[in-house]
């Protein structure tokens, strides 16, 4: 388009100039040149026939249109050529000058697709990092793809997603050879339909109570416990012991799924099984000598072997005291790894803890007679029993009560209270007895424990009654607290929530 | 031989089943003293024989862990299932610490359960001394 543009101006422009200068250069010329010819041949035409007279007068004139003429031709060719160079010139000129335009206009275009150029491989040049990016990153999740189906594979626990229709999409190694089965029999099959879950008692789970399903229907966390721990039946019916921890999966609030991840713990269960049974036999096997050394020593003192000598009831005295500690110590440990090992049953009835106060006074009473401590007991009047473990709160009773008497000298005063503090009743005990250390209060109730001047005061002790009182009160989710001033006395705080302690299915109960 | 049960002038027989000699020892010397008469045995074998051999066995003492296979639940298990001796206390004194046997026990009809270490002769004896008192009223 744009060339023939070009050669149309450039012949228009064309034709204009050589218009002009056709008139100027080839007709004036031309016309010059001619009339110099048509005169000089008028003029020897004229002076052939003028013969006589007129030659001589004739003459001057004659001359003068000869050199007139001869003048014409030659300013017509002189014209002509001039002209003719100055039009060739100045046609030139236009020409040279279109075509510099011209060239000038290609120059920008040139420009224009040079740059047009640079732009495009500059593009390229863009791409092809990009491309090699891509690249990059795709063989980076290549490699993450295979690193995550490598951990998966390696993964020791067994894990199974479902879609939010319990229909099973991944099943891992561990999976596979947990449950004895391979993943092609259970991917894109329906959970509940394939997998049997049985509960303690061997009761099979409904598809309500499977984890998957209420991990999804109640959008939570579902985790089994080691005592109350979930079974799964294999293809060839044995089961095995699980830990069992079902996630739902939530994409923007919408259900996804779920994840169960679940391991084996048969191991676990036998060596808690062992353990519970190396409990039960350790204690049986130290309370048999302590048993004969406690009622030996028993008869002794009433005088069963004969009469004894003062310092013989004195001496059987001590081992007879000896031997209680230790039965006193068996049994707190007995009852510290029932509770740590979460087998401790807590039982739920209503509980009177004035009653419980009373009871474990009288029982104390002995000593504190002997050791002429005034005792006063105060209750609230809105008090009322609340649904609790007895033998828990007793002992929590007993062990107060028995620090209080045995960290307060002679003549010393204990109080004992019971309020009621919504949302808790709370127990406390006071002293003025030789009080806690400033700088041991943090570890008094830490196992096994015993403060320097308690130590020092009082010889007997297993420094583990205050930390079984705070394991019962954390059980039971309630509070303990203490002020105490060192050689002024301890006033004991314990609450409980009125709601009371939540049953708890249990192997084994305190014993003491 | 100060004690005598009240309102009999008859001593009543105890069949103490514990297989530590120490123990049984100590538990016979004490109930002799306390005016009953005792009889022993340290396997349910052998106890189930006493009863047997005996026709009047009052009250029973018994261990848990015993000599032998079967233990003390096996023997409470075995009297309950006749006439003859499902009727006679049974007093449970062992140093075993599970809440389920101690159920167990309940369960099966003992009368009570002691945990050895935890308990004096005099304290037991005097408790066992209470519940045949209170078979004898009525």
């Amino acid at each position: 388009m744009k060339k023939q543009n070009l050669d149309n101006s450039y012949s228009r422009d064309y034709n204009a100039t050589a218009r002009k200068h056709l008139v100027k250069s080839k007709v004036i010329p031309y016309a010059v040149l001619v009339g110099g010819v048509v005169l000089s041949i008028l003029e020897w035409q004229i002076a052939q026939r003028i013969d006589g007279i007129f030659s001589e007068a004739v003459f001057p004139y004659s001359f003068l249109i000869l050199g007139l003429s001869v003048t014409m031709m030659v300013v017509g060719l002189l014209f002509f050529y001039i002209k003719s160079y100055d039009w060739a010139v100045t046609i030139a000129d236009a020409n040279t000058r279109k075509i510099n335009e011209n060239m000038q206009e290609l120059d920008k275009k040139v420009k224009i697709i040079e740059e047009k150029n640079r732009n495009l491989e500059k593009a390229k040049k863009t791409m092809m990092r990009l491309m090699q990016d891509i690249s990059v990153e795709k063989n980076k999740i290549e490699e993450e793809k295979v690193k995550s189906e490598a951990l998966l594979e390696s993964i020791g626990d067994g894990m199974i997603a479902t879609d939010k229709d319990e229909i099973i999409q991944v099943v891992n190694k561990a999976a596979e050879i947990t449950l004895g089965c391979d993943s092609r029999e259970l991917i894109g099959k329906s959970f509940p339909e394939t997998i049997t879950v049985e509960d303690v008692e061997g009761k099979v789970l409904l598809k309500e109570e499977l984890p998957v399903t209420k991990a999804m229907s109640t959008r939570q966390k579902i985790t089994s416990s080691l005592t109350n721990s979930l079974f799964f039946v294999r293809n060839n019916k044995t089961k095995f012991p699980a830990y069992v921890v079902t996630t739902p999966v939530i994409l923007k609030e919408n259900m996804s799924g779920a994840i169960m991840v679940f391991r084996d713990i048969s191991r676990e269960w036998d060596i808690d099984r062992s353990k519970t049974e190396f409990v039960s036999l350790a204690s049986h096997q130290l309370r048999t000598p302590l048993s004969t050394v406690g009622w030996y020593a028993e008869m002794l003192l009433a005088g069963d072997a004969g009469s004894l000598s003062v310092e013989q009831e004195d001496y059987v005295k001590e081992i007879y005291n000896g031997n209680q500690r230790m039965v006193e110590l068996v049994n707190s440990l007995l009852n510290i790894s029932r509770m740590e090992l979460g087998n401790l049953a807590i039982e739920s009835e209503a509980t009177d803890f004035i009653y419980i106060s009373k009871s474990v006074i009288k029982e104390m009473l002995p000593t504190i007679k002997k050791k002429k401590i005034k005792m006063t007991e105060k209750y609230g009047k809105d008090i009322h029993p609340i649904n609790a473990d007895t033998k828990l709160v007793r002992n929590i009773f007993q062990n107060l009560l028995n620090n209080a008497i045995k960290y307060t000298p002679e003549k010393g005063k204990i109080d004992i209270e019971i309020t009621q503090k919504d949302p808790d009743i709370v127990i406390r005990v006071s002293d003025n007895g030789y009080g806690i250390p400033e700088h041991q209060k943090d570890k008094i109730f830490t196992k096994l424990f015993r403060a320097d001047n308690a130590k020092e005061k009082e010889t007997e002790g297993t420094g583990l009654g205050l930390y079984i009182v705070k394991l019962i009160v954390d059980a039971a989710k309630g509070k303990i607290w203490f002020e105490s001033e060192e050689n002024k006395g301890t006033t004991f705080y314990v609450a409980i929530p009125l709601s009371g302690m939540a049953k708890k299915k249990g192997t084994k109960s305190l014993v003491g | 031989m100060k004690d005598e049960i009240a309102g009999s002038n008859v001593k009543k027989t105890i069949l103490v089943i514990e297989d530590e000699i120490p123990l049984l020892k100590a538990i016979g010397d004490k109930l002799e003293r306390s005016g009953f008469q005792i009889v022993s045995a340290r396997t349910v074998k052998q106890a189930l024989g006493m009863l047997e051999d005996i026709g009047n066995i009052d009250i029973i003492w018994l261990d848990h862990y015993l000599l032998g296979k079967e233990d003390g639940l096996d023997f409470v298990s075995e009297i309950k299932n006749h006439d003859r001796w499902k009727h006679i206390p049974v007093f449970v004194v062992s140093n075993t610490a599970s809440l389920d046997k101690v159920q167990s026990y309940i369960r099966l009809g003992a009368n009570k359960f002691y945990t050895k270490a935890n308990y004096r002769l005099d304290k037991i004896i005097e408790d066992i001394r209470e519940c045949l008192e209170k078979k004898e009223n009525n």
